[in-house]
């Protein structure tokens, strides 16, 4: 046991990592938005936190502590979000889709010339600080506040204005503003994970945090169902299982099995993996055969 | 004072004039009915009014203040709530839901009471929980509160519709065919509900097929036919004008159908002759 979770417990923590990642796409699509952009957003946050540090060291002081770097990634994502919340939240679905994938592309380009600050092709060294037990509680926190959210007033306010935005509205309901939030609110979760990514690859360059881990996090969400808030932890840890389950199979190309996942999810379970309704209408089924008999 | 004024309305689609210069008022209190073949833009006038869709010219008075100004989810806080034609509802919602979705105009808390546990959030959630189990039991679907909307049949969803559109507290009620798909009693039900409602103070405002039901129902009845008004009077009146009875059983649609058969004949004709020759 203790020999598999020597060489199991990094797949781990990415896994956990990637399902932050995941929640914060799961966000967007709550509120009726696909959006790539918390990556670019943690990317951010990354930068800045790990600039802080390496400032830090090279004067030779101590660095500074791990939740003073997770505060500032989520405060940095979530002011990046904001920020680019006014522009993209005017494009219809599909076109703010396609413009957080070119934020993502964007946020690279940008990586790479100032490369004064982030260190350009040749990156920018992180001090891991994270250990593994910080994970769990980070999770769990996440998970408390999406516990919280998802039969509170504003989640009720995301459900509607996912299903249909025209009723939300005519109820009153503000849906642009629903949609700022949850954008932003996913930035601050993207710049969470992105700090936390960065601590545990230890080393930061454009591409620790570009499109393919976008993707990832946004099939994830789907995999294992985008209708409550474990769906998004579940597809992550499964994401990042399954390939190392098929390796002694499949070898190099073990990653092949998710794309057959994904397609088999779609055709079979267009609601992901976990799907409330469903776990509803069962309880419902059960109540009201234990009240027959 | 009147609930709803409309000033010379029109809005065209492309070369279509869907509701052409159009003028007629609700006074508060009132139920009045919106009746017209199909096709006469009855929704398009009720999308008009509820804020969804906008004039291209003229305007629409809701309590005396013109709308033209007002963001789409302004019109709720006006007191304008409706219901669809189609329904339109949240997929993967319980009914109860729906309602809960309903109250939100009158819901305080910030975001920030909604994503961490703390008193104020869980009181309010309590009472908007209470309230919208009792317009349920108004709308006498309380049995249903955690089923899936979308499972109910078509009678309840129009009746869940309604309940959702109550709980904004609207002065003015909108309804797009609300016994569309229901059968005699069910549509007499829905005419009681919508009498009790009247009974509290709540305008109404109608969009209906279903004569008998306009004629039970209304105290006023407005007829409109290609986007145009044809007349206005009490339900009597109007379905006994021979104006409306051309227009909604289709004196049109009589020459058409005429002007069909004719062709028809004489096609008919030509290939007996057709046959003859060969």
């Amino acid at each position: 046991m203790s020999q598999f979770w020597d060489i199991y417990s990094i797949n781990v923590e990415f896994a956990l990592v990637l399902g932050i990642f995941a929640l914060s796409a799961y966000l967007g699509l709550w509120s009726g938005v696909l959006s790539l952009a918390p990556i670019a957003f943690g990317a951010g946050a990354a930068y800045v936190s790990a600039r802080l540090a390496y400032d830090k060291i090279m004067i030779g002081e101590a660095n500074y502590p791990l939740i003073t770097h997770l505060i500032v990634g989520m405060v940095i994502g979530g002011l990046l979000a904001w920020v680019t919340s006014f522009p993209l939240l005017r494009l219809g679905s599909h076109y703010l889709a396609l413009a957080t994938i070119t934020l993502v592309l964007i946020a690279r380009v940008i990586a790479l010339n100032l490369d004064k600050y982030t260190g350009g092709t040749i990156g920018i060294m992180v001090e891991r600080q994270i250990r593994f037990w910080h994970i769990p509680i980070i999770i769990g926190v996440v998970s408390l506040v999406f516990a919280c959210l998802r039969k509170s007033r504003f989640g009720f306010a995301m459900d509607a204005v996912r299903e249909q935005p025209e009723v939300a509205t005519s109820l009153g309901i503000n849906v642009q503003r629903v949609r700022r939030y949850a954008f932003t609110f996913a930035g601050v979760l993207g710049g969470l994970a992105g700090v936390m990514q960065a601590q545990l690859v230890q080393y930061l360059v454009p591409e620790t945090m570009y499109v393919e881990l976008a993707f990832i996090a946004i099939a994830s969400a789907v995999l294992g169902g985008a209708y409550i808030w474990v769906g998004p932890l579940i597809g992550a840890l499964l994401y990042t299982a399954i390939p190392e389950f098929v390796e002694p199979f499949l070898g190099a190309s073990k990653n092949i099995v998710n794309g057959a996942l994904l397609v088999i999810i779609m055709i079979f379970r267009q609601r992901g993996v976990i799907d409330p309704v469903q776990f509803r209408n069962l309880m419902m089924r059960r109540r009201s055969r234990r009240a027959e008999a | 004072m009147n609930a709803l004024d409309c000033l010379s309305v029109t809005r065209q689609f492309g070369g279509l004039s869907a509701v052409k210069n159009l003028s007629f008022s609700v006074p508060a209190g009132a139920i009045a009915g919106l009746v017209g073949p199909n096709g006469a833009g009855k929704t398009t006038v009720l999308n008009l009014v509820s804020g969804l869709d906008r004039p291209t010219s003229g305007s629409i008075c809701i309590s005396g203040q013109d709308t033209s100004r007002l963001k789409g989810r302004e019109f709720a806080r006006l007191g304008i709530a409706r219901t669809y034609q189609n329904m339109k509802m949240f997929k993967g919602m319980s009914v109860l839901e729906h309602v809960i979705v309903g109250l939100d105009l009158q819901r305080r808390t910030t975001f920030f009471h909604s994503i961490v546990p703390n008193p104020i959030d869980r009181k309010e959630r309590a009472a908007i929980r209470a309230e919208a189990m009792e317009l349920l039991k108004v709308m006498s679907i309380d049995r249903f509160a955690d089923l899936e909307a979308v499972t109910l049949s078509y009678g309840l969803q129009r009746r869940l519709e309604i309940a959702r559109a109550i709980a904004t507290k609207p002065k003015l009620l909108l309804l797009d065919e609300p016994t569309a798909g229901m059968n005699q009693k069910e549509s007499s039900e829905v005419g009681e509900v919508l009498r009790e409602l009247h009974a509290t103070g709540i305008t109404i405002l109608v969009v209906e097929h279903n004569v008998k039901f306009v004629s039970d129902l209304c105290e006023t009845a407005t007829v409109i036919n290609f986007g145009e008004l044809l007349m206005t009077g009490t339900p009597s009146e109007v379905f006994k004008s021979q104006i409306v009875r051309d227009a909604y059983l289709g004196k049109q649609r009589d020459e058409r159908l005429a002007t069909f058969s004719n062709l028809r004949r004489a096609r008919k004709r030509s290939i007996d002759i057709g046959q003859f020759s060969t």
